[in-house]
This record gives C-alpha cells, sequence and structure tokens, in this order.
C-alpha cells in the first residue's frame, strides 16, 4: 500500500462548531461541512501521520466501522478535498504547518 | 503620510463606529457634501485616527467594472470605477481618489472601516440594527429579507442604527453594536449610538412571529453570507471566518420568522 500524508492547505480556515467542523476556502470564499468521521480525518491531518495510521488508530477506533472500508471510504474522502484545494496529500511527510495555520 | 495640512486643504473628521477617520481635500465641495453627508458623524478629531488624504477630480477608472481590493507588500489597494483607495495599514493612513460623489465616498469608507476592523474581530454586516433599552438587535439578511421592514417597524423606545449596514466590534469578550451613516432603501442615517449587541436575528419572512436558536455552525454559515468582505485577499477571508465564528461562539444567533408589523418585537427579547 503506498503511504498517504495529508496536510490542511494554508489556503484555509476551519473551526469546529457545536461539533461540526466548517472549513471555508480563502481562495473562493466556498464554505464546506464536514461529518463526524471526515471531521476526525480532518483534525488529524498533521502532515506527519500517515492515513493508515488516522484510519487504524483513530476512525476505526472511534467508530464502528470495517477498517478496509474505513480507508477506502477516507482514500475517497481526501480526493475530494484535495480536488476543492482544502488538502495537500504527498507519498512523504509534509512540513508540519504552523498552528495558526492548522487551527485558524 | 505626515500629519500636517497643507496650504488651502482642510480637514473633516468623521467618527463612524469610534474610529476618526480625518479626511483632508481641498475641494469646498467636498468639504460641504461630507459635513452634509456625515453630519451626525462628525468629531473634532482630537484622538489618533485614520488620516486620509482626498483627492477630489474626475476619477473614472473604466477598466475596473466591480469592486476589487487587493493587497499588495503591505499595502491595500481598493479600486471601482469611480474611486481609488491606497491604504498603509501601519501607518492608518492613505489616499481617496475619487469623484464628488456620496456613494463613492460611502463606498470606500465602508471599505476602510471593513479593514481596520477585521484586524480586531469586527466587521460590517448587511443588517438592520436598533438599540432598545441599552441592547442592541440586529436583524440579517440579504436584499428582499426584511431590514428595510424591520427598521420601519422600530418602537417609540427603540434607536435606530442602521437600516442597512451594521457595525460590529468586538469588545473583549463581548460584541457592540455602532451606528452607521451607511442607509439602505429607508434612507435614514443611523443615530451614532453603541450598545452591547443582545442578538442577531436571520430574517425570514412568515405568517407568523417565531424565534429559534440557531445552532452554531448554521449561525456561521448564514452570517458569512451577510457580512462585507472581499474575497481576493485569502488574508482577510480568513481574519473574518474567524471573527465570525468567535461572534457565534459567544452571542446568540437566532433564526426570525416574522409577520411584517410591529408583534415582531413581542418574540425579539
Amino acid at each position: 500500500m503506498k503511504a498517504c500524508y495529508i496536510a490542511k492547505h494554508p489556503m484555509v480556515a476551519s473551526r469546529e462548531l457545536g461539533g461540526e467542523m466548517i472549513i471555508m476556502s480563502a481562495v473562493n470564499s466556498t464554505l464546506f461541512t464536514l461529518n463526524d468521521v471526515a471531521s476526525l480525518i480532518w483534525k488529524s491531518a498533521d502532515g506527519m501521520t500517515p492515513l493508515s495510521e488516522i484510519v487504524e488508530c483513530r476512525v476505526c477506533a472511534e467508530f464502528d466501522v470495517d477498517p478496509s472500508i474505513a480507508f477506502a471510504d477516507a482514500e475517497a474522502l481526501v480526493r475530494e478535498l484535495v480536488e476543492h484545494g482544502l488538502l495537500i496529500a504527498a507519498d512523504h511527510p509534509l512540513q508540519e504547518l504552523s498552528p495558526a495555520e492548522r487551527n485558524l | 503620510m505626515s500629519n500636517a495640512v497643507m496650504p488651502g486643504v482642510q480637514v473633516v473628521v468623521v467618527d463612524i463606529g469610534g474610529i476618526p477617520i480625518r479626511l483632508s481635500a481641498d475641494s469646498d465641495s467636498f468639504l460641504r457634501l461630507v459635513r452634509d453627508r456625515y453630519s451626525g458623524f462628525l468629531s473634532s478629531g482630537l484622538h489618533r485616527g485614520v488620516d486620509l488624504a482626498v483627492n477630489v477630480s474626475s476619477y473614472n477608472n473604466s477598466e475596473v467594472e466591480d469592486i476589487c481590493v487587493a493587497r499588495h507588500l503591505g499595502k491595500w489597494r481598493a479600486e471601482r470605477a469611480d474611486f481609488r483607495l491606497d491604504w498603509d495599514s501601519d501607518s492608518k493612513s492613505g489616499q481617496l481618489d475619487l469623484t464628488l460623489n456620496a456613494y463613492s465616498l460611502d463606498a470606500a469608507l465602508r471599505i476602510l472601516h471593513t479593514l481596520l476592523l477585521a484586524e480586531n474581530g469586527g466587521f460590517l454586516l448587511h443588517a438592520a440594527s436598533s438599540v432598545r433599552q441599552g441592547r442592541a438587535f440586529l436583524f440579517f439578511g440579504p436584499s428582499g429579507a426584511g431590514k428595510t421592514t424591520v427598521a420601519r417597524l422600530a418602537l417609540s423606545d427603540t434607536t435606530l442604527l442602521s437600516d442597512e449596514i451594521s457595525y460590529i466590534r468586538r469588545d473583549g469578550a463581548s460584541y457592540v453594536a455602532h451606528g452607521t451613516p451607511f442607509t439602505g432603501e429607508l434612507a435614514k442615517s443611523g443615530e451614532n449610538i453603541s450598545a452591547p449587541i443582545a442578538g442577531l436575528y436571520q430574517l425570514v419572512k412568515a405568517s407568523t412571529n417565531r424565534v429559534t436558536l440557531m445552532k452554531q455552525g448554521d449561525a456561521a454559515r448564514a452570517l458569512l453570507e451577510s457580512v462585507l468582505f472581499f474575497a481576493e485577499d485569502p488574508d482577510l477571508v480568513k481574519l473574518v471566518f474567524k471573527s465570525v465564528c468567535d461572534l457565534v461562539c459567544r452571542l446568540p444567533v437566532y433564526r426570525l420568522e416574522f409577520v411584517p408589523d410591529r408583534s415582531l418585537w413581542n418574540v425579539v427579547q
């Protein structure tokens, strides 16, 4: 399996409000809302933790889901968020973003 | 930019939201326009504020169709066909080139206040706002939602802050609404007063009056659609997003289904 590391794009602002993750693209002001699983993956996107570890240790630990299905869903989510310019994905660890970039 | 005033140049200070803006110009017509247009918002300008040198001319940049606000090397430029504002947020000074037109000046001042507020957790909101019993109530929504209607339906013990553009400043953990001279259909300037914000109401015309507390996420999304800001600058977008998120964590935001008569105030407390 090819390694995948994910990080939040620096041109994105996000905030968890009332248990709901809201993301805004600072490029075009488009708003996105994530469901619970996607929010957990988003919060775990530190550029250093492999997606497989995020799914295994966080998603599967918190939600009653089959690991293979969870990983496939996570990959699809990552592809979608990358297409929207919200996530950066690479096959190597990404330089850790500053707290301001991660949490703004 | 120096505070020195050149011969022939006069200064008039417009104080909106507690931020005095010193407009210096050598055009008597412009100065008359400012004194007339912002008559309730003029101050002596004793407090250090913002300096804007105004050049009144036949400015017309037909290449700029819509408003364009961008930052280059730390300085802002806001352009529209009828004005250009150059603004240095570090020195709190700038230059405004415009035609002699109240709408051009209004637009330039709104943009300048948007930039000033963004740095401090505030923003301008498409909202009517009133003060009642020492507390401010804001009614927001797009054009046609009922802002002017609500402003018209103010009770005798309410004071209008604005029928169109409401001014929100952060004050520590709370928020204060200020009156503005920026008018909508009612064409009535708000009073130059301020009050702590009690709540914000998303306007929805209906056959009965009903108030529903919005979830924070829904409130943020609704407010962001009504905030005045400019998408060209990512840092500004991030600041406004943060400001709105901070506000919905501290203030109640309601969905107000309302009948267009004064009975709506029965549910706005």
